[in-house]
């Protein structure tokens, strides 16, 4: 097997080399089958490594030194551990689900062939990032699904606002990604490696300072709140939404997001150490979750919708992160990685059957046009709000009950609040999208078609791992499937969550929401069904729901705080420039009869500003002298 | 007796490096640099580096110097052809060059008395002493000197030269 | 001393071979010349060649694996841009062979600066460097533009020239000495005088910085860098550098190395501004080449952590590392950009509008550059960032996290560049030219970047 393991991630760069390179010149459907194809394979490889890992335990790859620097050795080296190979196996698997829609979706597409190879490169990126034995690895994957993700809410780049929201998800990455590399060198400065198995081996035998440890796992998270889109660097997901919605269903919901709950339950031990920075966590994913699903309740964007949803459920993991729970975060990770790559593709049926139009409001009444795009869709929205024994249920449960045993029942409380927030949009988007009357205009209303076979059969499967996925990690009490199995899988990587708590209170918080849940959705397929309660247009929104709309014009505090600034600074800097530069440069350019007066003019004007410049500079330094 | 000299000498190469600097005629500025230059060889000599004094009339005061007068000459520079600069640079120039100097003077304050004194050798700085270290510890950085000396003769031609299509 | 013989005699042969009426071959031969020397470099620095050579040349070189491994740079970068070099002198006729004489001399000078031992060599080297650029800047004589630029650095050259040489003099005063070992052992011994060689040594650490283009000793750069042609900006962006770098982190490494308490708050405070002040005005350039040329500061930044981190093992590999990534990188992005500005006379960012589908190499390899001068991961620049910061981590915590900001802010500048030429609906009818020159230059280049991001260890293997 170990032969075979550097193949998973470079499949699908070999694809992205035949797909970029000879791509224009193949037939779209050489390029579509080039670029599952090998998604194909590399699941059926994780596969196999999932096998192995289950018999024999953790694989460790090296294939060869990246560098060595006095004590510094990081090698391309791949760890394959029950955590990984989980993830190898949603990238992989998703991704290839995804693949084979995108072939449908993006068929009319002129770019279709670039938009393969994006795509691979990304599965590249991210199988780097979760397959790396050591943090340089990661970080390189981190950035490249980074740059992948950029490409690709760039890719119809004709529209101006398009480009502009790639550059903004880049930018707040690399924010985050400050914290992430600062958090690498801070690690390597502590632990003289940066090798996951080194680190943690050696974490027991130190006695470490427990400020550091919070710090290292604060920087870390700092990264993970730039990628998972925590607040306060959740802006760019959203927009992120310009991009084709397989991207969406793929990067911006089941694997890149991830990648921070990956970070931080990857480095468990790590935060084990420090409760402060648990907290923090936990904290951030609280007010992020409660405060995207506000957001998400008056956005009319059927992508936007599930955009919000995705921030606020990347808060729950987070929550359960901060609990102590990773196992359970990553299993809302598997959960949320098969129904949230479900909506979105569904969405982009949806889309796709409209001719592009992506308001709720003039949609409705698509159940009877769509039926199977309906039904996965019904399914999608009961799975992440927590019908009973579909995958959310699990999930969501098992994070909600260990944040009751370890926070109490304020932090228990709050999270059920952002759960339940969930259940009220989700339904709103269902009932005013599938219900009601038609209310798109005449020539939507003749193109309106169920999508082809290539884009609904991936979305079947979704739909029934969105309802079996659940039984992965059921409960104990409740004596159905394979309890805790994913649980006691990840064993080997995280340390099981003590649950102390007794049978009785399990079952009673959790009828407790689940029946909130059903209640909500019943009464809101009476408000927006039966009395047609439609979303008023954005002009005649008044108040508080105004401002919720406008995403508590976040973006505008942003900008206000840190552009403007950066903006103005460097614009002091400019026209400095322009006063005594500028001026003499465009003064010289005027013409070669000029020459002798623009030669005075310029051993007159700035020749002289920059020697007093430097001869300022010299005096700077200078004084370091009699300091 | 050598203090003496030195302080004339010091005080004469200052004041003449000023005029320099002040005299609005460019061909008073260029004789008043050649004096600071006679000036500055009086130091050599009192270093006991005679062959450096000479070299340094013959050289700067001698051949450089004649250029740039022939140069002022030809190109008829005088007094009213010189760029006035605006008084605004004028402190500007003499504040920052006042402070390097305070700095500087501040810095090296103290500091005069030589770690390792040189032995005064009266002969060190003639001819025959120079030529033996430079055609021995020295030989090295000579020939590379070398290099330097074409690399500017051929960059003086580049520039004179016009470029003309054969 | 093997490639300087052999550089300096192809620049005589190149410029009486400039006499000829044959230019056509003036530039394999220079080339020639110089994958000769880079050839018998590579060969001694991978321990083939003779040993014990330093000893012939009284203690003034001394041809360590460093001194070496930093030619090998300079000579890799010479070549690349000799090679653009059919296509940026196309319009010369009769001057070709002395600019090429000139470039090939400079590259003596860089030679010398990689390898002294004795201040003396310094200064020569940092002079014979200069000069011929100097005139090679002013060498499209009836450009106004490249005349200031000539002038202009001729100037202040001369000018810290002076600096420098003061700074010498003061350390040689408090030492008694021009060898760095003998300066180093003076000055741990106690040996010294205080005042005078900590003057001396701020004066030193001027001339460098200028010639290493550090705030606040940058002013003639962005003007220098936009009115030279544009293969002699890429020389001076890279090679010039270069040179700088290693002279200066050799210099304070092996001769100020007892006295860095003293000189290291100086040098963090201009790697502090250098990369501050480069990074915000660069936001707001709208030509290419001053962008470039404020991106060349910004690294100069970046650089001086080396210095600072010079007691740090690794240290030097971090600095030869990100030299050589950084070079190949600018210089792929001057082949490129030649392409575009030249033939429309426009180096404004618009110009590169559309260029994607007009040359898709060229834009892609101007792409790559970018993110490799920007340090994104996959390129080999991050390995150079991350060797830098590594280095001088566990020192100056602090410093770090501002040049990892500036990094971060330093993206949109560089990716103002791939927007235009990837994501910009609004095209232009420029036409591209190239040659092939370019287009082997280009391919050389992306394959040594290809090498550096995928065992970047190698180039650590050297020193």
């Amino acid at each position: 097997m170990d032969a075979f393991l550097p193949l998973i991630p470079f499949l699908p760069l070999i694809g992205f080399a035949i797909n970029g390179l000879f791509g224009a010149r193949l037939s779209k459907t050489a390029v579509g089958i080039i670029g599952s194809g090998v998604l194909l394979v590399s699941f059926l490889l994780s596969v196999a490594c999932f096998n192995q890992v289950a018999a024999s335990g953790a694989i460790q790859h090296t294939m060869y030194n990246f560098f060595t620097i006095d004590s510094m050795r990081v090698d391309f080296g791949f760890l394959v551990d029950q955590l990984s190979v989980w993830m190898m196996l949603i990238v992989t698997g998703v991704g290839f689900l995804i693949h084979v829609y995108s072939i449908g979706y993006m068929h009319d597409d002129e770019g279709f062939w670039k938009f393969f190879a994006y795509l691979n490169l990304f599965i590249f990126s991210m199988l780097l990032l979760v397959m790396g034995d050591n943090l340089l690895m990661l970080f390189f994957g981190w950035e490249g699904v980074g740059l992948c993700s950029y490409l690709l809410i760039g890719f119809w780049y004709t529209n101006k606002e398009y480009g502009k929201a790639a550059r903004k998800a880049f930018i707040m990455n690399r924010i985050g990604d400050l914290g992430l590399l600062l958090g690498i060198f801070l690690i390597f400065k502590t632990f003289g490696s940066l090798n996951f198995t080194d680190i943690f081996s050696r974490l027991p035998e130190m006695r470490l300072d427990p400020a550091a440890v919070t710090l290292i796992c604060l920087l870390l998270f700092v990264g993970a709140m730039g990628k998972s889109a925590q607040l306060p660097l959740y802006t760019w997901l959203p927009d992120a939404m310009a991009g084709p919605t397989p991207v969406s269903a793929l990067i911006h919901a089941a694997t890149m997001v991830t990648a921070g709950v990956y970070l931080v339950a990857r480095c468990n031990p790590l935060y084990s150490l420090s409760p402060d920075a648990l907290h923090v966590v936990a904290f951030v994913g609280m007010v992020t979750s409660i405060f995207a699903a506000i957001i998400g309740l008056r956005q009319n964007d059927i992508k936007k919708v599930l955009a919000y949803s995705t921030v606020s459920q990347l808060g729950l993991m987070f929550i359960g992160l901060g609990m102590g729970a990773y196992a359970s975060a990553m299993f809302h990770v598997t959960t949320h990685a098969f129904f949230k790559a479900l909506l979105f593709l569904a969405a982009g049926s949806i889309i796709h059957g409209m001719g592009g139009e992506q308001d709720i409001r003039n949609m409705g009444g698509l159940r009877k046009a769509m039926p199977v795009t309906f039904w996965v869709f019904l399914i999608g929205t009961f799975a992440i709000s927590g019908f009973p024994l579909l995958s959310g249920f699990f999930s969501k449960d098992e994070i909600l009950a260990l944040t009751y045993a370890h926070g109490g029942v304020w932090w228990w409380g709050f999270a059920g609040f952002g759960a339940l927030l969930t259940v009220i949009y989700m339904s709103r988007l269902l009932y005013v999208t599938f219900f009601g009357e038609f209310r798109g205009t005449e020539e939507q209303k003749h193109h309106l078609h169920e999508s082809p076979a290539v884009m609904t059969v991936p979305l079947v499967i979704l739909a029934i791992l969105s309802v079996l996925g659940g039984l992965l990690n059921t409960p104990h009490f409740m004596h159905l499937g394979t309890p805790q199995w994913l649980a006691s899988w990840f064993g080997p990587v995280i340390p099981a969550a003590d649950m102390h708590l007794p049978e009785s209170t399990e079952w009673s918080l959790m009828t407790f929401t689940t029946s909130l849940a059903l209640v909500i959705i019943a009464g809101l397929y009476f408000v927006y069904t039966r009395r047609g309660n439609l979303p008023v247009a954005d002009e005649a929104q008044t108040g508080l729901t105004r401002v919720v709309a406008n995403k508590f014009y976040v973006d505008e505090i942003y900008d206000f705080l840190f552009v403007k600034p950066v903006e103005i600074g460097s614009r002091l800097l400019h026209y400095a420039d322009t006063l005594f530069v500028d001026g003499i440069v465009t003064g010289v350019a005027k013409g070669v009869e000029r020459l002798g007066a623009q030669f005075r003019k310029l051993q007159n004007g700035n020749i002289e500003y920059y020697l007093i410049g430097m001869v300022a500079g010299a005096v700077l330094l200078l004084l370091s002298l009699f300091v | 007796m050598t203090l003496y000299i030195f302080l004339t000498l010091a005080i004469v190469s200052v004041i003449t490096a000023l005029l320099m600097v002040f005299s609005r005629n460019p061909v008073h500025s260029v004789l008043f640099l050649i004096l600071t230059f006679f000036a500055i060889a009086g130091q050599y000599v009192l270093l006991n580096a005679q062959f450096l004094a000479v070299v340094h009339i013959i050289v700067y005061a001698g051949a450089i110097m004649v250029l740039f007068l022939f140069v002022l000459m030809m190109l008829n520079l005088n007094s009213e052809t010189e760029p006035q600069k605006s008084t605004m640079w004028k402190i500007m120039a003499a504040i920052a060059a006042g402070s390097l100097l305070l700095t500087l003077t501040g810095a090296l304050r103290g500091s005069v008395q030589l770690a390792t004194p040189v032995q005064s050798n009266p002969r060190v700085g003639l001819v025959e002493n120079l030529g033996k270290v430079l055609f021995t510890d020295f030989v090295v950085p000579f020939e590379i000197a070398g290099i330097l000396f074409l690399a500017a003769m051929v960059g003086a031609v580049l520039v004179g030269k016009k470029d003309l299509k054969l | 001393m093997t490639a300087l013989l052999i550089i300096f005699a192809t620049a005589i042969f190149v410029l009486f071979a400039g006499l000829t009426k044959n230019r056509s071959w003036l530039q394999p031969l220079a080339l020639t010349g110089c994958g000769l020397a880079l050839g018998v470099t590579l060969f001694e620095l991978l321990g083939a060649g003779p040993g014990g050579w330093n000893h012939m040349y009284a203690d003034m070189f001394e041809f360590t694996d460093y001194a070496l491994a930093f030619s090998a740079v300079a000579l890799v970068s010479a070549l690349l841009i000799i090679g653009l070099s059919g296509y940026g002198f196309r319009s010369l006729h009769d001057t070709l062979g002395d600019n090429y004489g000139l470039i090939l001399f400079s590259l003596c000078g860089a030679l010398c600066m990689f390898s002294f031992t004795n201040l003396t060599m310094l200064f020569l080297g940092i002079e014979i460097l200069s000069i011929p650029l100097y005139v090679l800047a002013g060498s499209r004589r009836n450009d106004l533009s490249g005349n200031e630029a000539a002038l202009k650095y001729f100037l202040m050259g001369a000018f810290t020239t002076g600096i420098l040489l003061f700074g010498m003099a003061l350390v040689y005063g408090a030492t008694a000495s021009f060898d760095i070992h003998s300066i180093a052992s003076a000055i741990s011994d106690g040996r010294h005088s205080a005042g005078m060689l900590h003057t001396g040594i701020i004066l030193i650490l001027i001339g460098l910085g200028f010639k290493v283009s550090a705030v606040p000793f940058h002013f003639w750069a962005p003007d220098v860098y936009t009115g030279s042609p544009n293969l002699i900006t890429a020389f001076m962006a890279t090679v010039v550098k270069t040179a700088g770098f290693a002279a200066f982190y050799r210099l304070f490494s092996v001769g100020f190395a007892p006295a860095i308490d003293f000189w290291s708050i100086p040098v963090a405070g201009m790697a502090a501004l250098t990369m501050t002040v480069a990074n915000l005005t660069a936001i707001f350039q709208t030509d290419f080449k001053r962008m470039i040329a404020y991106s060349s500061i910004s690294h100069a930044g970046y650089l001086l952590l080396a210095i600072l981190a010079c007691d740090v093992p690794g240290s030097e590999g971090a600095l030869l590392f990100y030299s050589l990534t950084y070079s190949v990188a600018t210089i792929l992005a001057f082949g490129a950009y030649m392409t575009i500005a030249e033939p429309n006379d426009d180096g404004s960012f618009e110009a590169f509008n559309g260029m994607s589908k007009k040359q898709p190499l060229l834009a892609a390899v101007l792409a790559i550059s970018m993110l490799s001068l920007a340090g994104i991961p996959p390129t080999a620049g991050f390995f150079g960032k991350y060797f830098l910061f590594t280095a001088a981590f566990a020192k100056y915590p602090w410093l770090i996290v501002l040049a990892v900001i500036n990094s971060a802010v330093s993206i949109y500048y560089y990716f103002k560049i791939i927007i235009a030429m990837y994501f910009t609906r609004e095209e232009n009818d420029y036409a591209v030219v190239t040659s092939p020159g370019i287009r082997w230059v280009v391919v050389l280049g992306l394959l040594l970047i290809a090498f550096l991001t995928i065992v970047p260890g190698s180039v650590y293997a050297l020193i």
